[in-house]
């Protein structure tokens, strides 16, 4: 996602015509717990909590905070975004934006990953009730309500509107504003709220203006807690359609640009709606917001 | 063990596409190779596949492999072991069903030759019905002639009837003849071995994508070599003659194995594959019970191992580090010294000689030569630059004060070379390690007069110095380890392979090529016309004839080498005072266009006249002298220690004077040939290196 905001501010600064901007993520380099090398002085100096360190225990912190947005919420809201996936798959919608990669197995066999791998499409509540809490005793956050750990590469192509001119291209999406903001590390989380707060006011818009959401799913009780800050129901369709994170990973460089390229996917099929948000948190306290008009709008409806 | 692993790919049209992946489980510095239990356990697969083929769960299947290797071919010490000849012929035989089958699957197969391809693995890919190549892949090639063996895995049918009998002799018979050449993977795209090409960085991606366009018949696949029917029936047996001559040329008539896949290849032409499969098992298991791929294989070992870890170099950690580079003398080969040493070291490389003049030649040389290399594209220009900068001449020799390795390349006599040390001795550090070309004289009477003898050390190189890869490294009593170390170091840095000598006259490789030489003067002197005594070396298989050889090396050197080695063992080495003055005409020998001997100029036969006898030799006993000569003169140089195993002989030869791997360089030849017998009443290797058959 960054790397799409610098690229964007710096296109719109002038600075740039075109510009590729994406990621690559191997997500076996973060085993799950041992993820940052970090500074030491951290903790020595009391900067953060030892928790803060690690996602899970900073997810759990949500829950802590919200005591209504219970581990039943976040299981119900893990099963369906296993479910969207699925089914986007089963209309075709997500393959065409895909690029098959060949792979090696253990024993070094060559195949071709041609989807998200790994997902388990037919879990169910009950399934989801028994799994273990690895970051808390008796928690609340598990594997089922985690973004698991997966691979993944992104890239998009950014042009300024005298580019897009020039070169006759048809833009997918319009970047509006965006918008960076800091909390408490220890409950990194909720970091998407006030930095799409920022990205709205910016924008001179408010929530209501935003018809899709695409809101990145390294927990289920971090897009919880923002759908809950905005008054937006948890299976409310405008957010995530095509499922999220908690089925496909999060291969931290690769995930923004993967939002926005849903986000765009959407809005190819919704000329109804003008504009879109993808959010996602940041590991040690920040939140991330992206705000983007559909250039397929026709204006029919807000 | 090299395994065969399955997994199934959906590829965009919707069919499924059986992968199969090579991997013997180690990286990419094992490659896969493929033995009997490889190849059982493919035949498995490959069984399977076909069920599932016919059955409709696939609907082609491919073949690919570890990263960076398809296949290094069939598994060399599974085939050195079979003893009957037909359990030979089971190899070629098992080879030929296996990889056979993958013509017979019921399903396309696409072979994904992703990375070195050699002999065997190359093979995979012939018996595929489709091939593609990464671009970036290691060698492609079919290099069992350089082994002396024929690709009997159905390479000898199949590639000629792919991409035509010419570029199919190119690839099987002229590339391994050719210091076995092999094909980068553009170049097998042009001949047409595979039919598509991809960059590696989504090689198989895209390899499958093609493979699916093909299945669908998206993408057509056009093949040159497979359609001109018409002009066959001629051009092919004229193409085959053709290159027959030119291997006659190049490797005379003993090496079977070039003959037998020229064989194979005109054959090819017509029949099925089933019958050009069973020739290729009768003439593999032929060749491998044979004395020449015995030798071959000990040979290879040698080139591939010994040449990598010379015997005796001290630690390498001993070596002085060398930063400037100092070379005595500004003639030919003191100006390819410097082109080699600025090239490989890229260190500063003084030249000096007597005058400016002569040095402002020497280093116009090297530039001239920097602006060829620079024209060829192997170096680019900011290089350029810096290799001419980094050569400069002096007459100056103070300037070589701060060299740390002088050699010397100025003319061959003791005196000469006594004198040009003790000069720079004085200028040079004490450590600075002193080196010296010279091809027959005592290294230790060179540094006879050195306040710092230690530090001297024979540094023999052979003509022509850019390609033969030998440097004999000379030891006299004196020569201590750093610089013995220095010098294996310098070797090596220099891209060369060093073997470690004892200051014995003309070391080993001369040594043995002054028998050569002496034997077939001793033979025209007697009076043995001069195209029986070529003919009489033809059995040895050697590079050249012995009058070529005289010719290349020059009649003064052949004179002067032939004196010394006759001053040194006057009872078992030949030489003529005639010699001399045939060495003072412009030319001794007339040859023809493909540079054979064919007689002396008249000149010559006038000068000779009155040295030649009337006792001719016949070509046999001419061949039993030089096979006697050699073998005892080798006997006595291990019992004298110039080197400490009979392999390091073989392998100056091989490499210093380009003998046959058929041959072994020389000792598999000579036990085989009863020469050790005759010589000593034993052979050098117990039990000899024989073929079985």
């Amino acid at each position: 996602m960054t790397s799409v905001t610098t690229m964007g501010a710096s296109i719109a600064s002038g600075m740039y015509d075109l510009a590729l901007a994406g990621g690559v993520e191997h997500m076996g380099h973060h085993p799950i717990g041992s993820n940052w090398e970090a500074n030491p002085r951290f903790v020595s100096e009391k900067l953060v909590e030892p928790g803060a360190l690690n996602m899970g225990v900073t997810a759990e912190r949500i829950h802590d905070r919200f005591p209504h947005l219970t581990k039943e919420r976040a299981d119900r809201y893990g099963m369906l975004s296993q479910h969207k996936v699925q089914a986007a798959y089963d209309a075709g919608k997500i393959q065409p934006d895909l690029v098959p990669v060949a792979v090696s197995d253990a024993a070094g066999a060559w195949g071709l990953a041609t989807e998200d791998e790994g997902r388990p499409p037919t879990t169910t509540l009950e399934g989801l009730a028994n799994l273990k809490t690895p970051f808390r005793p008796h928690g609340r956050v598990t594997a089922g309500t985690s973004s698991p750990l997966t691979d993944g590469a992104t890239m998009s192509l950014l042009a300024g509107a005298d580019a897009v001119q020039e070169l006759g291209l048809q833009p997918k999406m319009r970047m509006v504003s965006f918008a960076f903001a800091g909390v408490q590390p220890e409950i990194m989380g909720i970091g998407p709220i006030p930095s799409t707060e920022k990205a709205l006011r910016k924008a001179g818009l408010t929530i209501d203006d935003i018809g899709l959401f695409e809101l990145n799913e390294a927990f289920a009780i971090q897009v919880l807690s923002l759908l809950d800050h905005f008054g937006i129901a948890d299976d409310d369709p405008r957010v995530n359609p095509w499922g999220g994170a908690i089925a496909v990973g999060h291969p931290l460089a690769a995930s923004g640009v993967r939002l926005m390229i849903q986000l765009a996917g959407h809005f190819r099929k919704r000329p109804d709606v003008r504009y879109g948000l993808t959010a996602m948190c940041v590991g040690l306290g920040q939140g991330g917001s992206v705000i983007w008009e559909n250039p397929h709008y026709d204006g029919t409806k807000k | 063990m090299t395994r065969s692993h399955v997994r199934d790919v959906p590829l965009p049209s919707g069919r499924t596409l059986a992968l199969i992946t090579l991997h013997n489980g180690r990286d990419h510095t094992r490659p896969n190779t493929l033995g009997p239990a490889t190849l059982l356990a493919l035949d498995e697969v490959l069984a399977g596949l076909r069920e599932r083929a016919a059955a409709g769960e696939i609907q082609a299947v491919g073949i690919t492999g570890k990263p960076y290797v398809l296949a290094a071919g069939a598994d060399l010490t599974d085939i050195t072991r079979v003893r009957p000849r037909n359990e030979a012929r089971l190899i070629a035989q098992l080879g030929h069903k296996v990889l056979g089958g993958l013509s017979e699957l019921g399903v396309p197969s696409f072979a994904f030759v992703n990375g070195l391809a050699l002999g065997g693995g190359l093979e995979i890919a012939l018996n595929s019905t489709y091939r593609t190549a990464n671009a970036s892949a290691a060698e492609i090639a079919l290099p069992e002639v350089y082994l002396g063996l024929i690709p009997g895995w159905g390479g000898a049918f199949l590639l000629p009837n792919l991409i035509g009998i010419e570029k199919a002799l190119e690839v099987i018979v002229s590339n391994p003849l050719r210091q076995n050449r092999m094909l980068q993977p553009g170049q097998a795209f042009d001949l047409g071995v595979v039919d598509a090409i991809f960059p590696a960085v989504n090689y198989l991606e895209d390899s499958l994508r093609w493979a699916d366009g093909v299945l669908t018949g998206a993408i057509p696949v056009d093949r040159a070599g497979e359609s001109d029917d018409s002009p066959r029936a001629h051009a092919w047996p004229a193409a085959v003659d053709a290159a027959r001559a030119l291997v006659a040329a190049r490797v005379g008539d003993v090496a079977r194995s070039p003959y037998v896949a020229l064989e194979l290849l005109e054959r090819a032409r017509g029949g099925t594959r089933a019958e050009g499969f069973a020739r290729e098992d009768e003439a593999l298991a032929d060749l491998i019970v044979g004395d020449q791929f015995a030798a071959s294989m000990y040979a290879f070992d040698l080139v591939q191992k010994r040449a990598k870890r010379p015997v005796g170099a001290p630690d390498k950690a001993l070596a002085k580090k060398v930063g400037k580079v100092g070379i005595i003398g500004a003639g030919l080969m003191a100006s390819q010294f410097a082109l080699l040493f600025v090239r490989r070291l890229r260190v500063p490389v003084l030249i000096t000689d007597l005058d400016q003049a002569r040095v402002d030649k020497g280093v116009a040389y090297i530039h001239d030569e920097i602006v060829t290399l620079e024209a060829k594209g192997r170096v680019d220009a900011d290089t350029a630059n810096q290799l001419r900068a980094l050569v400069t001449g002096t007459t100056d020799k103070s300037a070589y004060a701060d060299c740390d390795f002088v050699i010397e390349a100025v003319f061959e006599e003791v005196g000469v070379k006594q004198q040009v040390f003790a000069e720079i001795e004085a200028i040079v550090a004490d450590d600075a390690i002193l080196a010296t070309n010279t091809s027959s004289l005592s290294v230790e009477e060179i540094g006879a007069k050195l306040t710092h003898p230690q530090r001297l050390v024979g540094f023999h190189f052979f003509n022509p110095v850019a390609v033969m890869p030998l440097i004999e490294i000379v030891r006299t009593p004196a020569t201590d380890e750093q610089t013995l170390s220095t010098a294996f170091v310098v070797a090596k840095a220099l891209g060369k392979n060093a073997v470690l000598t004892a200051d014995a006259p003309g070391f080993v490789v001369n040594r043995l090529l002054a028998k050569i030489m002496g034997e077939a003067a001793r033979a025209v002197y007697e009076g043995t016309p001069l195209l029986t005594v070529e003919r009489a070396f033809a059995p040895l298989g050697l590079p050249m004839t012995p009058f070529q050889l005289i010719d290349l090396v020059g009649w003064k050197v052949a004179a002067h080498v032939q004196d010394t080695m006759t001053s040194a063992f006057p009872e078992r080495f030949y030489t003529n005072a005639n010699l001399h003055a045939l060495a003072e005409l412009p030319q001794v020998v007339e040859k023809d266009d493909r540079g054979r001997v064919v007689a002396f100029t008249p000149a010559a036969e006038d000068v000779a006249r009155p040295a030649v006898g009337r006792t001719p030799a016949t070509e046999e006993e001419i061949l039993r002298r030089v096979q006697d000569g050699l073998a005892s003169e080798i006997k006595l140089m291990l019992d004298e220690g110039v080197v400490p195993e009979v392999e390091d002989i073989d392998l100056c030869l091989i490499l210093g004077a380009g003998w046959p791997f058929i041959d072994g360089g020389a000792s598999p030849y000579l036990d085989r040939e009863g020469a050790s017998a005759r010589a000593f009443d034993d052979t050098f290797h117990h039990p000899p290196i024989r073929g079985i058959g």
